[in-house]
């Protein structure tokens, strides 16, 4: 056993913990997964980035064996998790995208009823609680009284509350005001500092930006690339809006190193600007910049 | 199985079950205070004489003690509580969370798709082995308040009641398929309501019917039969028979829901 905090964090490190080849899955006539290929190394946070109906939601719950794949393969820390059985499910945790727990019970009745099914409770969802900022005596009201957000940290709660050794999440930061989310990403920041592996789903590009290692980019079933967050960041088609004193405003497209922003900004003239206004990129440029580099590749 | 699923179902559903568990103590109860006056209303009662051959009166003299003190374990509201002892907790779990949402975060735990079919089997042959016993004990409580628990004959009694766990049984297996099939509480619902709702015509229809009473192996109503087991010389063997088919059918009903919850492509 591991006799300090870095070298357990070290152990986990070692490895893949999702493998998936080749995976394919319909509804019907309907391909929602076309033949994605994904490695998640252990210890890493992976951003799965997607527009609504990409094939996010299938994915993920096809690892954890919540959906049979029509083809393909899936390893979840080297074993086939509809194989497995408990003992491998035992180390996951998992967060819906559509959040569902039960509304006739508290908050902590309900976490308590997941920390049973995983083998008993840990300190960890007291801490998980307290970094959200959820208050200590909303854990008694009944479920129905929780506003939206605080329905969704006890649905987190309950993701981590047993410590495992990979989280899958399906849209974690819906409903979460500015202020938690934040904490939340934190959170994952934190566990994979532990050596804990985080695959999470988002179709906001900040959240992905903030705190993953690597983004898998899927789109209506395809998976589009997979890159580290340097190289992506690097594709962001971004969008430079410069004021001049004159009343001017221009907008320069921009794509690469802050290096080369400063070189288009010096192109540009900066002696009379009065502000410079650095606009995030939109997800749907992403994408669309993305197919188009695919199609310029292909012969 | 798993003990902490047991204990949510246990939590979840008591308040239904215990109203359904009250029908046959308030029938035994209320048959048990208004027995001492029933050979002076034998008359009025034959004027319906088709509450009488749904009852069984050929087979066992619903005026006796004995006869009387079936109605705990077959009067239509206690067939109804069968059904709903049965299915209450099987159309809860998997459907109506598959509906909801719910049933991903469940089987994202250690608990699997087996493991949470097996469970809901367990839960359901022990709420239909309390309904059984309920029932029997229904009826010695009306014998004691009308004093004539020494003519009930205790061995056919408690054959009824098995009777009745293997009818409860059946109806919880064919919840649990249908649960297991549905994609939401609605749709598990209405086919079980109109699955049971028609099995409970044709038994109707074969207890009335003398030319019919065929039909009564085509319903798992109809092997519950306590007018007969406790009338009858062949009673005895008859209710062991049709025990022991609604208790191994309601078995296959559960482990078929099982292999089919393994098999299904989305949990």
């Amino acid at each position: 056993m591991p006799s300090t905090p870095a070298a357990a964090a070290a152990n986990l490190r070692e490895g893949l913990a999702i493998e998936i080849k080749g995976l394919s899955v319909a509804y019907g006539n309907q391909r929602a997964v076309d033949s994605i290929d994904l490695e998640v190394f252990c210890g890493e946070v992976v951003g799965f980035l997607g527009p609504n109906g990409a094939g996010k939601t299938t994915t993920m719950r096809a690892l954890l064996d919540l959906l049979r794949p029509d083809a393909g393969t899936l390893r979840v820390f080297g074993e086939d998790p509809r194989k497995a059985g408990g003992a491998l499910r035992a180390r996951l945790g998992f967060l819906p995208g559509d959040l569902a727990l039960f509304p006739g019970l508290s908050g902590r009745q309900n976490l308590d009823l997941f920390a049973n099914l995983y083998g008993g409770r840990s300190q960890a969802r007291d801490a998980v609680l307290e970094r959200l900022g959820f208050r200590r005596d909303a854990l008694d009201w009944k479920l129905r009284k929780y506003s939206t957000g605080m329905r969704q940290m006890i649905g987190i709660a309950v993701a981590f509350q047993h410590e495992p050794d990979l989280l899958v999440l399906d849209e974690p930061t819906t409903g979460l005001d500015p202020l938690v989310r934040e904490a939340f990403l934190q959170l994952i920041r934190d566990r994979a500092s532990a050596g804990r592996t985080v695959l999470f789903s988002s179709h906001v590009l900040a959240e992905v930006e903030d705190c993953a290692d690597r983004v898998a980019l899927i789109d209506r079933g395809r998976l589009l690339a997979v890159e580290d967050m340097e190289t992506f960041r690097r594709r962001l088609p971004r969008k430079v809006i410069l004021r001049r004193a004159n009343g001017e405003v221009e907008v320069i497209p921009f794509q690469g190193s802050p290096r080369d922003l400063v070189q288009a900004l010096e192109n540009c003239g900066l002696d009379d600007a009065v502000d410079v206004e650095v606009r995030p990129a939109v997800l749907n440029e992403v994408f669309r910049a993305i197919i188009r580099e695919g199609q310029e590749d292909s012969p | 199985m798993s003990m902490t699923l047991f204990k949510f179902l246990c939590r979840r559903h008591w308040l239904s079950i215990l109203l359904a568990y009250l029908i046959p103590v308030l029938i035994g109860v209320v048959i048990g205070l208004l027995y001492p006056t029933y050979a002076a209303q034998r008359k009025l009662l034959e004027v319906f004489k088709f509450s009488t051959s749904y009852f069984g009166q050929e087979q066992v003299d619903l005026f006796s003690a004995a006869g009387s003190f079936t109605l705990p374990f077959q009067h239509p509201l206690c067939l109804i509580g069968h059904a709903i002892v049965g299915g209450i907790a099987a159309l809860g779990l998997p459907a109506a969370e598959r509906g909801r949402g719910a049933l991903d975060l469940l089987l994202a735990s250690p608990l699997g798709r087996r493991q949470l079919v097996a469970t809901l089997g367990l839960f359901s042959f022990l709420s239909a082995l309390a309904l059984g016993a309920i029932g029997f004990g229904s009826a010695f409580l009306g014998a004691f308040l009308s004093d004539e628990v020494a003519a009930l004959p205790i061995a056919r009694y408690a054959l009824c009641a098995l009777t009745s766990i293997g009818l409860c049984f059946v109806l919880g297996g064919l919840a649990l398929l249908v649960s297991v099939w549905a994609r939401d509480r609605g749709q598990a619902t209405i086919t079980y309501g109109v699955v049971v709702g028609a099995f409970f015509i044709v038994d109707v229809a074969a207890r009335m019917w003398t030319k019919g009473s065929w039909l009564a192996w085509y319903t798992p109503f109809g092997y519950h039969r306590p007018a007969k087991i406790v009338g009858q010389p062949e009673g005895i063997q008859c209710g062991l028979q049709a025990a022991a088919t609604t208790l191994l059918l309601g078995l296959a009903l559960q482990t078929l829901a099982m292999f089919w919850a393994s098999r299904r492509k989305s949990a």
